[in-house]
């Protein structure tokens, strides 16, 4: 096993070393470039980059949340599969947690999001929090800006598994969307502060269980104000029309409300 | 701190052998790597595009279906049209020890892995 670790090592750091740094921004217009660019933004740099995020562009950020297992990362890629069916550019933004032991960590979001053909119009990053808490990782913002000026409609950011308290997401998204399950609280975990308070719509998912109506209604009564709750099944593909018809409304009216401004 | 080592884990074609790849995934995270595995049944095309997507430093591929011969030349090939051509790609799984030489050849590195001592 060492001689495979070492040898990925070696084969990694020679390619490191051949790529020189620079001080031109690269092309975000090819793929090659955006994720050589989207790289430069996660160490840090973010100089050659400036004037292309101050870009304006006609976008919308829509973060994902909630606890692990709760379907996310399959969610979200049967949304970017509707919406790239309407005519959309989708990115997805996906966070994964780096380990506090090794450094290391295991991006597995890919997994749920593609399908068997490669797909030009769905642009997938994976990020590892690198010890960062709230869900995202660093310069999280700055990158789902940077896939929105490379003309992406919507940028899906994904959190990882999140707790109550995660509301970091908040800051970077013009939607929050948080994910619930059939059986996953009751109305007054539904009226604590954090992270329900945080999102802007609901999505119950893995709908085809038994209990997801009640969880629906007894979310619906603990809101004060109303903000959308849908029901779906990411694994069996349902409920999802209602959900794009929404974010297509949200991306009508998204430049109107000046969602483009710098973060 | 340097960041770390990115490396996408693929398993291409009909193998749905995954029990040792997924050891090497688990692995390479614990020597401080990011590790994307993008799972079973993907292809040169899926897999290219996640290289690039992802932006890493090396491309492993698990093969346990004796099709290695045909797909990692088709993996370089495809990683030169992306704009990716020095992505390096490594390989292991079951890759008979006249097919290294070869393999190297065509732009891939190989490891037999079963012959490997594994901790």
């Amino acid at each position: 096993m060492q001689v495979i670790v070492d040898a990925v090592r070696n084969l990694a750091e020679r390619r490191r070393a051949q790529c020189t740094p620079t001080a031109v921004p690269p092309q975000i217009s090819t793929p090659v470039g955006l994720a050589r660019a989207i790289t430069m933004l996660s160490e840090g740099t973010t100089g050659p980059l400036a004037d292309l995020l101050s870009r304006e562009a006609d976008f919308l950020t829509i973060g994902i949340t909630g606890s692990p297992g709760v379907g996310k990362s399959t969610f979200i890629g049967k949304l970017a599969q509707h919406l790239r069916q309407r005519g959309h550019r989708i990115a997805v933004v996906a966070v994964d947690p780096t380990s506090p032991i090794t450094g290391g960590s295991v991006l597995g979001d890919r997994i749920r999001m593609v399908g068997s053909e490669p797909d030009d119009g769905l642009f997938i990053r994976s990020l590892a929090s690198a010890g960062q808490s709230g869900g995202l990782a660093p310069h999280c913002a700055q990158i789902a800006r940077l896939l929105g000026i490379a003309g992406h409609r919507v940028v899906l950011v994904e959190t990882v598994g999140a707790g109550q308290n995660d509301t970091d997401v908040r800051s970077l998204a013009d939607e929050v969307l948080l994910l619930v399950m059939p059986g996953a609280g009751d109305a007054i975990q539904f009226a604590k502060a954090g992270v329900f308070e945080v999102a802007t719509g609901f999505v119950v998912n893995k709908a085809d269980l038994p209990g997801a109506d009640t969880t629906a209604r007894q979310l619906r009564e603990s809101l004060d104000s109303p903000r959308p709750i849908w029901q779906v099944s990411a694994m069996r593909d349902e409920g999802f029309d209602p959900l794009c018809d929404w974010v297509e409304q949200r991306l009508s009216t998204a430049n109107a409300r000046g969602r483009s401004a710098q973060p | 701190m340097p960041r770390p080592v990115r490396v996408l884990i693929a398993k291409i074609g009909l193998d749905g052998h995954d029990r040792g790849v997924k050891l090497i995934v688990r692995n390479l995270r614990d020597a401080g790597m990011e590790v994307i595995y993008t799972g079973l049944w993907q292809t040169p095309a899926t897999t290219v595009q996640a290289a690039v997507q992802e932006d890493v430093d090396v491309v492993g591929v698990s093969l346990l279906s004796a099709a290695h011969m045909t797909i990692m030349p088709e993996l370089r090939r495809r990683c030169i049209e992306a704009g990716i051509p020095d992505m390096p790609l490594i390989v292991g799984g079951i890759i008979p020890e006249e097919d290294h030489a070869p393999l190297r050849r065509r732009g891939s590195t190989a490891f037999s892995i079963p012959e490997r001592p594994c901790r």
